[in-house]
């Protein structure tokens, strides 16, 4: 699903350059669920932001479902991550101004799916993450495990290929990370969707199939903590 | 210790936030100064007008104390001996004041007639430096000229002035120019008195007599002795209040020339408004923290006030220098009285009025003050809790205020509209718009939700999470429309007001011109159609008809604007072009009547049948009211009455206009041609058909209000600085919005689609609300502030197409406006921004 070959990027311009990661390849196959652990700077994000076309590698391909990223342009590769990726962020990052439902609708508004079509998923997608007695609730009436909940849904509505998480887990208690990450799995499962989970969190990276260390510009197997 | 907490708190806060958001800042200040700079260019014009009127006015009465004047036809001269005679009187200078029309050259010239050796004593100003030239005046045909007059008409010492009398040419002399000094800075010309008489056919005539008291005579009680004393028609006021009675004329226009450049000051302060209120709703988590860590309600609310006084004064002084700079340019380019033709003749130089800029710059702190002090009282209200939590700002711009104070204003502005003038000025009026602005802005959360809620909801995606954006904040897009709404509305009414009185004006410019032709010695004193001239122009061969007028101004009161007096060849049951607002009713008795125009009506309070005595030709006849008529030429109110009986009364056969009617066949052009030869004239009498006339009467109306226009365009460029705002301010805290979407795949150019989107909408939910809003302020424009005004009535037109396209072009101009400010926050930022916990 995801092929990512000898990717690397660097920071700052001119003498005050400095690598960032080099020569980084990484595989991940439909249903499976990779962790990416490292420490804070080793550039996490920034190879997350990479695979989601949101920023430009130095050298490198990546490749998901088929389609040679790096050759798209920006239009190209926001189209692109509307109809094959998903998001789930640390701070959830519901918009205030829309409810719950239209929240989680979001991506399907965006590829241009019928509203009635779109009616039918969100309400199946709310009873999957258990916020079905809630669509019209605003995200500040919800808790933070609800609104990651709300998140998650949003981030499958539209069956994405792959799913890119980071730190969905940063800004949950113990039960309600437990609670997430179940979920995720659970849909990953169902929908066969690939997923990079970018963590801090060594329970979260036991969850995984497979965990990944990004350290010293070099990515690397590691073991399931 | 409080004050130096206070002030490193104000320092860390007002200047990371100024930093920060500099072009917001930049739009605040503009607005504030372009409010300012609008008030402070309107005020000192209209005093530059106000003082140089005054200060002319002053050097030609000079040291007197009482000032006695009557009809502009003037009065007897034996009434000159009475006056002087007067135990109370210690110098009494006789004044004969003539309009004089200039014969070869377009224009008039003000030509005073005064005893030399009088007036040395009485206005020692305005003949002292003429020294021994003074002599010289009591030469027959001589004439003295002003500076400015020897500049305006190019003349030196020596030279010849030629001056129309009836329909002939007079030259004079010129035998000194005076130097220019600062009491006489008016183009004028001076004359002996008894040459002026001579000259201008005015043989035992005066215009005025100016009166120094002794010192023991006290000024009150001799001035009642006076007046008591005086023929019918005149009237003796203290000299102070001679400038005040000529300047009543424009005050209702600068009144209202004011009050339109303080609401474009209203509108810099509504954006000063929006833009902390955002600002503050922006910071609203900052403010909480703040709280947490001990500062109080008070000191926050001191902290946000304090932040709109700074504004305030730093677009105040910006504004300041802004208009004193544009009222020098408009005096030089417009005149004093941007062209609405009030002090026709006055050359006036921009004059600094300390007291007033004083005013103006307190006003625009003030109102900046309370832009911040009114979210400042909401920011330092709210609880610190429930601010420190995430989404506080959405409950903020959720939550819709009660709709009660602005239904109670808009109620208010209704009965205001009910309430009679005060001082002769619209005061109720001017708060009934304001009643009517303050509570639409209150009620605008409350309108965008309902308007919004009509909408469908599109599949779009841009417009589907546009629309939704607007929807889920009411709030925000209430403070984002109230300076669009302010100046919108603003623009819309005096469109309204101005079509309507322009349509109007046509209609009655087409009920008024009945006739074929008109022939008009000219609009000065000095210049009529005699009886032998009308002979010969009676006899015309392709002349039908012709009707004469003939105009005076009349004083009926003291302190009152003087009243014009038209005595009109008419059949009394037919009067021809009287353009009547009330039926029509003849006195059955046989009293002379008279028709009044809707001015006298209201100023006099009289109407219908009811009965007023006119000091005409000296003596007073009583005349009963007949009809009222409209009339948009004189606001000091117009009294018409058959010619036969102003004959009779005076025996002046004299006309200042005449129309004619043309024989069947007969070409207007050859007509003119023919009457010219018949009275051997040239220049001397302008002939026009109606066509003209109407063109020439259109363009000075569109003339007066050319400076609105400029108001108007002001008003909009504040109104979409407030879109601005208001989007860049949203466009800030929306970074990780856009940062989010730009993730789930919208891309930059997509973002800016939905920002131009929910700024067109904007737009033209400002629009719709600008055109209610607006349409209700041209109704009490029109028939509460006009009236109470101006004392004349009109219909009201709606120019649509106008509207329309400026609709149209507001809805673009908001679009187009929150796609630029979007444009510094659509950068690599929105990425990162996404990792921002706050």
């Amino acid at each position: 699903m995801l092929i990512v070959r000898k990717l690397s990027k660097s920071l700052g311009s001119g003498q005050s350059t400095r690598a960032l990661f080099a020569d980084v390849d990484l595989d991940i196959a439909a249903g499976e669920f990779v962790a990416l652990i490292g420490e804070s700077g080793s550039g996490k994000s920034t190879l997350l932001n990479l695979i989601a076309g949101l920023d430009t590698p130095d050298s490198g391909t990546i490749e998901i479902a088929g389609t040679q990223l790096t050759q798209l342009d920006d239009g190209q590769r926001s189209a692109f991550r509307r109809t094959h990726l998903g998001f789930i962020f640390q701070a959830f990052h519901l918009l205030p101004y829309l409810s719950v439902a239209d929240n989680v609708a979001l991506p399907l508004v965006l590829i241009g799916c019928a509203r009635s079509e779109r009616e039918q998923r969100v309400a199946q997608a709310l009873r999957d993450v258990d916020l079905h007695g809630m669509p019209d609730a605003k995200p500040h009436q919800l808790s933070g495990g609800e609104m990651q909940r709300a998140a998650i849904a949003r981030a499958l509505i539209h069956r994405p290929r792959l799913i890119l998480a980071d730190e969905p887990t940063g800004n949950l208690d113990a039960d309600n990370a437990n609670l997430a990450l179940d979920l995720l799995r659970q849909c990953v499962a169902r929908e066969d969707t690939a997923c990079l989970l970018v963590t801090h969190s060594t329970a979260a990276a036991r969850r995984a199939d497979r965990v990944c260390a990004l350290g010293s510009g070099q990515l690397r197997a590691a073991q399931r903590p | 210790m409080m004050t130096s907490t206070f002030l490193a708190l104000a320092r860390m806060l007002v200047h990371g936030s100024w930093r920060q958001n500099r072009a917001r800042l930049a739009l605040s200040i503009s607005a504030i100064a372009l409010g300012v700079a609008l008030g402070t260019t309107v005020h000192l014009v209209n005093y530059s007008a106000v003082a140089e009127f005054d200060s002319a006015v002053r050097s030609l009465s000079g040291d007197a104390h009482v000032q006695v004047s009557g009809p502009r036809s003037g009065f007897d001269e034996a009434l000159y001996p009475e006056l002087a005679n007067r135990v109370e009187v210690a110098v009494a200078s006789p004044v004969l004041e003539i309009e004089a029309k200039l014969a070869q050259r377009q224009g008039n010239l003000k030509v005073v007639g005064m005893d030399p050796f009088r007036a040395l004593a009485l206005q020692p100003a305005l003949l002292g430096e003429a020294g021994e030239q003074l002599l010289e005046l009591l030469r027959p045909n001589t004439i003295m000229l002003s500076h400015a007059a020897a500049q305006k008409l190019a003349l030196a010492k020596g030279d010849v002035l030629r001056v129309q009398v009836g329909l002939n040419v007079r030259a004079l002399e010129i035998i000194a120019i005076l130097p220019a000094g600062e009491t006489l800075r008016q183009p004028l010309a001076l004359m002996d008195i008894a040459a002026a008489q001579w000259t201008f056919d005015q043989l035992g005539r005066l215009s005025r007599l100016d009166l120094r008291l002794r010192p023991e005579a006290p000024v009150a009680a001799t001035l009642e002795s006076i007046h008591c004393a005086l023929p019918a028609g005149l009237i003796a006021v203290e000299a102070e209040q001679a400038s005040a009675q000529g300047l009543a004329m424009s005050r209702a226009y600068r009144v209202n020339l004011n009050m339109l450049a303080l609401v474009s000051l209203f509108t810099g302060a509504v954006l000063v408004f929006s833009t902390q209120t955002l600002s503050a709703l922006r910071r609203r988590t900052h403010f909480s923290l703040l709280r947490a860590l001990g500062v109080s309600s008070r000191m926050l609310v001191a902290l946000l006030t304090g932040e709109g006084i700074l504004l305030g004064a730093i677009g105040t002084s910006l504004g300041l220098g802004l208009g004193i700079f544009s009222a020098h340019l408009a005096i030089g380019y417009a005149g004093s009285d941007l062209g609405a033709g009030f002090f026709a003749g006055v050359v006036a130089r921009a004059s600094i009025d300390p007291v007033g800029l004083a005013i103006i710059a307190c006003c625009g702190i003030a109102a900046s003050a309370l832009g911040g002090f009114v979210p400042a009282l909401e920011a330092g209200r709210a609880a610190p809790a429930a601010g420190l939590r995430a989404g506080d700002e959405q409950r903020a711009l959720e939550t819709l205020p009660s709709l009660k104070p602005g239904l109670v204003l808009l109620l208010a502005g209704g009965v205001l509209t009910l309430l009679p003038a005060v001082d002769g000025l619209p005061m109720f009026g001017y708060a009934a718009i304001a009643a009517v602005l303050v509570g639409a802005l209150m009620l605008m959360p409350a309108y965008v939700r309902a308007a919004l809620a009509w909408l469908p909801r599109f599949q779009f995606a841009s417009a589907w999470l546009g629309l939704q954006q607007l929807r889920g904040s009411p709030g925000y897009a209430g403070i984002s429309l109230a300076a669009i709404l302010v100046s919108f509305s603003l623009v819309v009414s005096m469109l309204i007001m101005i079509q309507s009185f322009r349509l109007s004006l046509d209609d009655w410019l087409a009920q008024v011109l009945p006739a074929d032709l008109y022939a008009r010695a000219g609009s000065s004193t000095s210049a009529w159609i005699d009886h032998k001239a009308q002979a010969a122009l009676a006899s015309a061969a392709s002349v039908a008809r012709v009707g004469y007028s003939r105009f005076d101004k009349l004083q009926l009161e003291p302190g009152r604007p003087a009243v014009t007096l038209i005595a009109r060849d008419l059949i009394p049951d037919q009067p021809d072009a009287l353009p009547l607002v009330s039926p029509q009713r003849l006195p059955a008795d046989g009293a002379t009547p008279a028709w009044i125009s809707e001015a006298m009506h209201a100023l006099y309070r009289l109407d219908v049948g009811d009965r007023l005595v006119l000091p005409v030709g000296g003596s007073r006849i009583e005349v009963t009211v007949a009809g009222i008529w409209r009339d948009y030429v004189r606001q000091g109110g117009t009294v018409l009455i058959p010619r036969d009986v102003y004959i009779r009364l005076t025996g002046d056969t004299r006309a200042n206009e005449a129309w004619i009617w043309l024989r069947p066949g007969a070409a207007p052009d050859a007509a003119s041609n023919e009457i010219r030869t018949a009275l051997d004239v040239g220049a001397e009498i302008e002939i026009r058909q109606p066509g003209t006339l109407r063109e020439l009467s259109l363009q000075a109306f569109d003339r007066t209000f050319a400076v609105t226009y400029a108001l108007q365009v002001a008003a909009l460029i504040i109104g979409l600085f407030g879109i601005s705002v208001g989007t860049s301010a949203q466009a800030f805290a929306r970074r990780r919005e856009f940062g989010v979407l730009h993730h789930l795949g919208m891309s930059m150019r997509e973002l800016r689609n939905t920002v131009a989107l929910e700024g067109g909408v904007l737009g033209a939910l400002g629009a719709f609300a600008g055109l209610a809003v607006g349409s209700i302020m041209s109704l009490v424009l029109v028939h509460v502030i006009n009236r109470q005004s101006f004392h004349w009535s009109m219909e009201l037109h709606v120019p649509w197409l106008p509207l329309t396209t400026l609709s149209l072009l507001l809805v673009f101009c908001a679009a187009l406006t929150a796609a630029l400010s979007i444009r510094s926050a659509l950068g690599d930022d929105i990425i990162r921004a996404v990792k921002e916990d706050w």
